[in-house]
C-alpha cells in the first residue's frame, strides 16, 4: 500500500499528526511512569524554547507537539524530538521543578457529593474513610483536557479503578470532585458527565477574570482538604467576590 | 488589531443559526483544555481582509448556512463578503459576492442561505470590537468566553465596529477561488492508521464519504455506505490531545473530521489527519455533498501548504476593481473577473489531467 502507516511500537515513539503536528507517545495506557515521562519530556522541551513550536500539549501517556511545518521541516523536528528521547532515560527523568501543590478544599457528601455513598458501596467502606483515603493520597495533574481548566488528577488506590456511570447526569456543577478510573477530575464548569461526585469546591481552575487564567499545569501535584458546610459557603462567597481559596506550595 | 468602537456599528435585525465573531484563533491553551477556535475557512477570511485592505487579525463574523438582515446603525460601513457563496442584496439590489461595498447609515444588507458551500463571512473595515480574550476575540461558544458575549449572534444583537482607517478599498472584487465544492479532500494517515487493517484502511480510501447534516465548528460528521470502520485494537482508556483536521472514529465506527472548536483531547483512534492544504475545502463542502479521502506523503502535504499560504499571500494583490456599477449588472453572481480568474500556479493534482 501507498504510504503503509507506522507499526513502530517500541516506546518512546514519535509518531505524526498530519503535517504540522507530532505526538511523541511513552506507552500505550495511563499510568505513572508514562504520565511523568510525557510531563517531564514537556518540560525539556519547553526550556529548548524554538520559535518553530507553537504549542505543546501534554496528556496521560504522550505529548503533542504544534509547529510550522514551512518554519522546521516535520523530518528535521522528528530528528530533533529523537535526539531529544535519545539524550536520557526519560521515564526515570523525575519530574521537572518549579511545580505547584495545591490544596484544594471540598466539602463531602450531602447534597454537595451525592455519590459518595455510591462510592462507599463500590469500595466496600464507610463514606468518612473514602474521604479520609481521598484527602490522605497526593494526586498529580496528569492532563488538562475535555473542556477549558478540567484537571485530570492521579492515581487513586487500585481498588478505586472503577468505571464510570453507564448513563450521562445532564450537567454536574462547577466545583464538582468527580471519580472514575482511580482519577479525579475537578469541574471548572458545569457539564454533563457520567463521573460519579463526592464532593463539591468553591475553587475555579479556569477564571477568565484571574490572571493567569489557569493556575493548574500537567505535573502539578493536588491534596484535598475536607471542609464542614459553613466553610464551604464562606469560601464560595470569597470566589464570588474575585478571591480564591486555594493554597500553593512551590516544590523543588 | 480592532481599535476601540467609535460607536458605528451593525445592526442585527435577523440571523442564521450558527452565526459567530471568530478571529485567527487563540493558539498556546492547548494544554489547558482550549483548542485554538478561530475562523473555519482561513482563505475566506483573509479574502475578506484584502478585500478591504486590512491587515489579518480582525474579528469577522462567520455565518453557517443562512445569513441575516443586517443595518448600519450609526455612520456607513465597508464591508466585504466572502467564503461560499451566499445571495446578497443591498436595499434590494443584488450585491456580488467576494466583494467589498458600502454599506450606508440606515441601509439594510441581506445575505440569504447557501446551497453550494457551507460558510459565509462579513467582513467589517476596522473589524467587529469586542474584548480580547486570551489574546484572541474568537467565540469559544461551548465554554461561553470571547466574541459578543461568548455567545453565537442573535436577531436584536448590535455589534460594535472598531475604528477604521480611511482605505478606500471598497469596490473591489477577487475571483472565484478553486477550493469550494471538491470532490477530493488530502489526508495522511493519522496517529492510530495502524490499527486497522489493511484491507480497512485501503476502504476507507475506496469509500464515497458524504458530509452529514450533524456538523459544527467543532466537527463534521460523515456518511457513507457499508459497514462502519471498527480497529482491529482499541485504545486502552488513554487520551491523547487531538490536531485540528484528525478523522476520528468513534465506537459507532463512524467517522468525525474534528475542526476548530473540537474538544481539546480523546480517547478514539484517529484514522487519518486531513492536511492543513484541504482544511478550508472540507469545512465549506455543503450537506450531503459526495467525495473521496486522496491519500498524500508529508512531502506532498508540504508543497501544497507552501502553495495554499503563497497564494494567501496573493490575495491582496489579486482585488480588482468592480469595472461596472454593481446596481447597473444584470446577473452578478455570475459575473467572473477576467483577471486573475485562475490562480497562478495552484494547479491542484486532480485537476491536472
Amino acid at each position: 500500500m501507498l504510504y503503509a502507516p507506522d507499526h513502530s511500537s517500541s516506546y518512546p515513539l514519535i509518531r505524526t499528526v498530519g503535517e504540522a503536528a507530532v505526538t511523541v507517545e511513552f506507552g500505550d495506557r495511563l499510568d505513572a511512569r508514562n504520565n511523568l515521562a510525557a510531563i517531564a519530556f514537556d518540560a525539556a522541551l519547553h526550556q529548548r524554547n524554538l520559535p518553530q513550536i507553537h504549542e505543546t500539549a501534554p496528556t496521560n501517556r504522550s505529548v503533542l507537539i504544534r509547529f510550522d511545518p514551512l518554519d522546521l521541516s516535520p523530518s528535521a523536528l522528528r530528528d530533533l524530538l529523537r535526539a531529544l528521547l535519545d539524550e536520557r532515560d526519560w521515564y526515570a527523568a523525575g519530574l521537572p521543578e518549579g511545580r505547584s501543590l495545591w490544596r484544594i478544599p471540598v466539602k463531602y457528601g450531602d447534597e454537595e457529593g451525592p455519590d459518595l455513598a455510591d462510592v462507599a458501596r463500590l469500595l466496600d467502606q464507610t463514606p468518612d474513610a473514602v474521604i479520609e483515603t481521598h484527602t490522605g493520597t497526593r494526586l498529580s495533574v496528569n492532563m488538562v483536557g475535555f473542556s477549558p481548566g478540567l484537571a485530570y488528577c492521579g492515581a487513586l488506590p487500585d481498588a478505586w479503578d472503577f468505571a464510570r456511570l453507564d448513563y450521562v447526569k445532564p450537567e454536574e456543577p462547577a466545583g464538582a470532585i468527580c471519580v472514575a478510573v482511580r482519577q479525579t477530575v475537578i469541574f471548572p464548569v458545569a457539564m454533563p458527565t457520567g463521573w460519579r461526585r463526592i464532593g463539591l469546591t468553591p475553587f475555579r481552575n479556569f477564571n477568565l477574570a484571574r490572571d493567569p487564567v489557569f493556575l493548574m499545569e500537567p505535573g502539578d501535584e493536588v491534596q484535598f482538604e475536607p471542609i464542614p458546610k459553613a466553610v464551604f459557603d464562606r469560601l464560595s462567597e470569597t470566589v464570588a467576590q474575585g478571591g480564591d481559596c486555594v493554597t500553593r506550595e512551590v516544590l523543588s | 488589531m480592532n481599535p476601540p468602537s467609535n460607536g458605528a456599528g451593525i445592526d442585527v435585525l435577523s440571523i442564521g443559526p450558527a452565526a459567530s465573531l471568530q478571529d485567527l484563533g487563540r493558539p498556546g491553551y492547548l494544554r489547558y483544555g482550549v483548542t485554538e477556535g478561530g475562523v473555519v475557512d482561513l482563505h475566506a477570511y483573509c479574502e475578506g481582509c484584502a478585500l478591504l485592505g486590512q491587515e489579518k487579525g480582525v474579528a469577522a463574523l462567520e455565518f453557517y448556512g443562512l445569513g441575516g438582515r443586517f443595518k448600519a446603525s450609526d455612520g456607513p460601513l465597508d464591508l466585504a463578503l466572502t467564503g461560499a457563496p451566499f445571495p446578497a442584496s443591498l436595499d434590494g439590489k443584488p450585491v456580488p459576492w467576494r466583494s467589498s461595498f458600502r454599506l450606508e447609515s440606515g441601509a439594510v444588507l441581506d445575505i440569504g442561505a447557501t446551497s453550494s458551500g457551507a460558510y459565509g463571512y462579513l467582513s467589517v473595515a476596522g473589524g467587529f470590537a469586542c474584548p480580547s480574550v486570551m489574546g484572541s476575540r474568537s467565540t469559544h461558544v461551548k465554554a461561553g468566553f470571547g466574541g459578543h458575549h461568548g455567545r453565537m449572534i442573535q436577531a436584536g444583537d448590535c455589534l460594535a465596529v472598531g475604528n477604521a482607517p480611511a482605505s478606500g478599498a471598497i469596490g473591489s472584487a477577487l475571483p472565484e477561488p478553486g477550493y469550494l465544492g471538491r470532490s477530493h479532500i488530502r489526508i495522511l494517515w493519522g496517529a492510530q492508521a495502524h490499527y486497522y487493517t489493511e484491507a480497512e484502511l485501503s476502504r476507507f480510501l475506496e469509500t464515497e464519504f458524504r458530509i452529514s447534516a450533524r456538523r459544527d465548528r467543532m466537527g463534521v460528521r460523515l456518511d457513507f455506505e457499508g459497514t462502519p470502520f471498527f480497529a482491529d485494537k482499541a485504545l486502552s482508556g488513554t487520551s491523547d490531545a487531538i490536531a485540528l483536521g484528525d478523522i476520528q472514529v468513534p465506537g459507532d465506527g463512524i467517522p468525525a473530521v474534528l475542526l476548530a472548536d473540537r474538544q481539546p483531547t480523546g480517547g478514539y483512534p484517529r484514522i487519518a489527519t486531513v492536511i492543513g492544504a484541504d482544511l478550508h475545502a472540507l469545512a465549506q463542502l455543503p450537506n450531503g455533498h459526495r467525495f473521496h479521502f486522496e491519500l498524500v506523503d508529508e512531502a506532498g502535504a508540504l508543497s501544497s501548504l507552501m502553495r495554499f499560504h503563497t497564494d494567501l499571500a496573493a490575495l491582496p494583490g489579486r482585488c480588482a476593481p468592480l469595472l461596472r456599477d454593481p446596481s447597473a449588472m444584470a446577473d452578478l453572481l455570475s459575473y467572473q473577473l477576467v483577471s486573475g480568474a485562475v490562480a497562478d500556479g495552484d494547479h491542484l493534482p486532480w485537476e491536472a489531467g
